[in-house]
């Protein structure tokens, strides 16, 4: 009657594909690491003020950036104003953050380009402060993530295993472990900056990739007792072409507005909004090429010894 | 009938309750963008406040006042806000969207040591009187008051070495387990809970035995709090600080002694206002780039579902963002990007919900249901998908609110707002709103029943519903007129 989509024929070879990648991502988060943010590695501050009152965060920028290339990529906060401090002339002020750390060489060197290129754009520039910070996101996040990873995963076990069946926990927990490796794997390959806002969009990422599965796992919980009997792997197939124009709709819907996010973010948004569009992607191939073959094996290996008791 | 009449006006006591939380602010002092929504560090800015450290300070010392600030700051319902070491010398503290940082100020300021003390004397005086001398006034000290109920110069001869049997007793802030402000239902005015650990709790017992009839100071950062007189040994490890303080004060107290007392004093060095960290350029594109998202998405609900379920579905998307914010709105929760990105997988489980419920009637029209009947089953069916998909989401948020610090809990926040209101337009609003349009909507599948009729087997028997599509794609453009 309705065409069908042979989407578990071919399910081996999506298999080693995903586990090929993963194995990538793996060597390469612990071979070459990860491209870490100021907000997790640290690095200078310096709060830098100019005798120019309407200064804009890019004229800081470009000024900087011509003192040492490193600043293209600054994280600069506009302060307010301020007057005093020794002189009476109104001036503005810049928090400026970067990955580098300096030493009194090179602090002294960069204090000397700025103040030679902010003269020569006609006003004077001072290095107000200049500290070595801490990566203030990191301390807090370490301890607790692990954590948080370990009871969300008994929790969801437990709570899928009473609305489904333990086998489907355990799939579940398979497809969230796939996409979270292998878009990690893919901050790694790229050197894409990782930053406290990846966490939300790898956190974001494993949120919608369970609504997926579990969509797709609710359909095969129907129809395994609406087509009793039928091969297991005809259940899931028939399930997946069933939610098919669900999951399109839902997938092209949500992409649509992260992608766009990621077209036209600024630079510093780019890894945030690269996460969640990559997110969308394999939170939808994983429920369809993971989650579901997973559960195939198992569940037709029970039927057998059950058919021979 | 009943329960669409029911449904009905949940649907629109909702939308008013949320729309009050909205559109009137409730707290004066802190200004939000929309009610009481406000932005965070990286997209509106805030107060820096800097401190240094008052004499040498070893780095496990730094860190150690790191994560009592962030735990004071949490607790006092400053959650978002930064805190960085600068090197060894001091401490840097963002918190956005405040308009006074004195308050903040006074919360990070202290050093929060708080201990029990015996009261030998109190005069009234402007001046700080002379120490006593004697044996029995060994280790006192004369302290100010901050108890409102009574005179403002009123001083405390105080000494923390309480006598119990021929020994002395001392009980501080280190011995006591948690702490929470409650009203205090005798005398008006807000107070603060205190429990003590075993060794606190044996201590406290043995306290107000001896001082049964006299008074008991409660001492913190060299200011007694408040004396109450002890009317009896007190046994299980509670007392209470009832100084008639405001809700604000008891709540700031409680934290300050729930996070511990620092190990060393901070001078304020710097006090500035900060904008956005993520600059402001960004805050302008991503709205705007958030926005054609949105348009996009809405535009796509039509041209597919057509002009009646697509506008459900758009309504629907409106319905739980007003939902969202207005939550937002009454918790004062503070918008960060990750926040943003809770937001938009709210979108994305919202108009999940809709599609699932749309699929589902399409399926139930195909099997020649009348399309009243094809609704109702609709939404019947897809109640568990809808209920297991969200609630596993609602586990992941619940966690991660428990776990997580800073920006991570606000995540969970609007996440665990946003699963929560997807549940409801989902199952309640976009339901009632269905039901209201069922006589407009046609079974396309069998375009010849009217909306209440369905295919009874006499005629789908010989008729062979051929009407069909083959392919679901076919499926696509309005059904629904």
């Amino acid at each position: 009657m309705k065409k069908m989509i042979n989407f578990v024929g071919p399910r081996y070879i999506f298999i080693a594909i995903s586990l090929s990648v993963i194995a990538l991502s793996l060597v390469f988060i612990f071979v070459h690491g990860f491209n870490f943010g100021v907000d997790f590695a640290g690095g200078t501050m310096i709060t830098a003020s100019f005798t120019k009152t309407d200064m804009s965060i890019a004229d800081v920028r470009s000024i900087f950036s011509k003192a040492d290339p490193a600043f293209a990529n600054a994280s600069i906060v506009k302060l307010s104003s301020i007057t005093g401090g020794g002189t009476t002339t109104a001036r503005s002020l810049f928090d400026l953050t970067v990955k580098q750390f300096y030493n009194a060489t090179d602090r002294a060197n960069l204090n000397a380009s700025v103040q030679k290129i902010a003269s020569a754009q006609g006003m004077k520039a001072n290095f107000e402060s200049f500290d070595t910070v801490s990566g203030y996101a990191a301390a807090g996040l370490r301890k607790s993530a692990m954590w948080a990873a370990i009871v969300v995963l008994i929790l969801l076990l437990i709570y899928i295993a009473i609305r489904f069946q333990f086998v489907f926990g355990v799939g579940a927990l398979a497809s969230l472990a796939h996409d979270l490796i292998i878009t990690a794997g893919l901050y790694s390959i790229f050197w894409i900056s990782f930053d406290s806002t990846v966490i939300a969009a790898l956190l974001t990422l494993l949120g919608y990739s369970l609504n997926d599965t579990i969509v797709v796992y609710s359909r095969i919980r129907e129809n395994l007792k609406k087509m009793h009997g039928k091969p297991i792997d005809e259940i899931v197939n028939v399930s997946i072409n069933e939610t098919l124009s669900r999951t399109i709709n839902t997938s092209l819907t949500t992409f649509i507005v992260v992608f766009v996010l990621f077209l036209f973010a600024s630079s510093s948004l780019r890894p945030f909004a690269f996460g969640m569009s990559f997110g969308v992607i394999t939170g939808t191939y994983s429920s369809i090429y993971i989650a579901s073959p997973v559960l195939i094996g198992w569940l037709s290996k029970r039927r057998k010894t059950m058919a021979k008791k | 009938m009943r329960a669409d009449k029911i449904r009905a006006i949940v649907v629109l006591l909702v939308l008013f309750v949320v729309l009050l939380f909205l559109l009137y602010p409730m707290n004066q002092n802190k200004k939000g963008t929309f009610g009481n929504i406000l932005l965070g560090l990286d997209l509106k800015g805030g107060s820096l406040l800097e401190y240094t450290f008052v004499g040498n300070v070893t780095p496990q010392t730094a860190s150690q006042v790191m994560t009592i600030l962030v735990r004071r700051l949490d607790d006092a319902n400053y959650t978002e806000a930064n805190v960085s070491a600068l090197g060894n010398n001091g401490v840097r503290v963002e918190i956005p969207g405040i308009d006074n940082p004195q308050e903040a100020e006074a919360l990070i300021g202290q050093r929060a040591e708080l201990y029990f003390a015996q009261v030998l004397d109190q005069v009234e005086s402007s001046v700080k009187p002379a120490p006593k001398i004697g044996l029995q006034y060994a280790g006192s000290e004369w302290l100010q008051t901050k108890d409102p109920s009574v005179p403002a110069d009123t001083w405390y001869l105080v000494n923390k070495y309480i006598p119990v049997g021929a020994g002395t007793v001392q009980l501080g802030g280190g011995d006591v387990s948690d702490a929470s402000a409650s009203l205090n239902t005798s005398s008006g005015g807000w107070q603060i809970n205190l429990s003590f650990n075993s060794k606190g709790a044996n201590a406290f017992y043995q306290i107000t035995q001896a001082l049964v009839g006299k008074p008991l100071a409660i001492v913190m950062d060299n200011y007694v709090l408040s004396a109450p007189r002890v009317d009896q040994a007190i046994q299980g490890g509670h007392a209470q600080i009832t100084g008639n303080f405001t809700f604000k004060q008891a709540q700031d107290l409680a934290a300050l002694i729930r996070s511990g007392n620092l190990p060393v004093s901070l001078k304020l060095s710097e006090e500035q206002t900060i904008g956005p960290t993520l600059g402001a350029d960004v805050v302008r594109t991503s709205i705007i780039v958030g926005l054609i998202g949105m348009a996009i998405v809405l535009a796509y609900m039509l041209v597919y579902y057509g002009l009646l379920m697509g506008a459900i579905a758009d309504l629907a998307l409106v319905y739980n963002a007003i939902f969202v914010f207005g939550m937002l709105s009454l918790t004062h929760g503070i918008l960060t990007l990750p926040g943003i990105a809770g937001i938009i997988l709210t979108i994305g489980t919202t108009v999940d919900g809709n599609v699932i419920i749309f699929e589902r009637i399409k399926e139930e029209m195909r099997t020649g249901k009348s399309s009243k009947a094809s609704i109702t089953a609709g939404f019947t069916r897809s109640t568990a998908v809808i209920l297991d998909a969200n609630i596993s989401t609602l586990i992941v948020a619940f966690v991660l609110y428990y776990f997580g610090t800073g920006s991570i809990k606000g995540f969970a926040v609007t996440l665990t707002i946003g699963i929560i209101g997807t549940i409801f337009t989902a199952l309640v609003f976009s339901r009632t709103m269905m039901d209201l349009v069922s006589p407009f909507v046609k079974n396309k599948y069998f375009p010849e029943l009217a909306s209440n009729e369905s295919v009874d087997n006499a005629k789908k028997g010989p008729q062979n519903p051929s009407p069909a599509p083959k392919n679901p794609k076919n499926a696509k453009g309005g059904n629904s007129r």
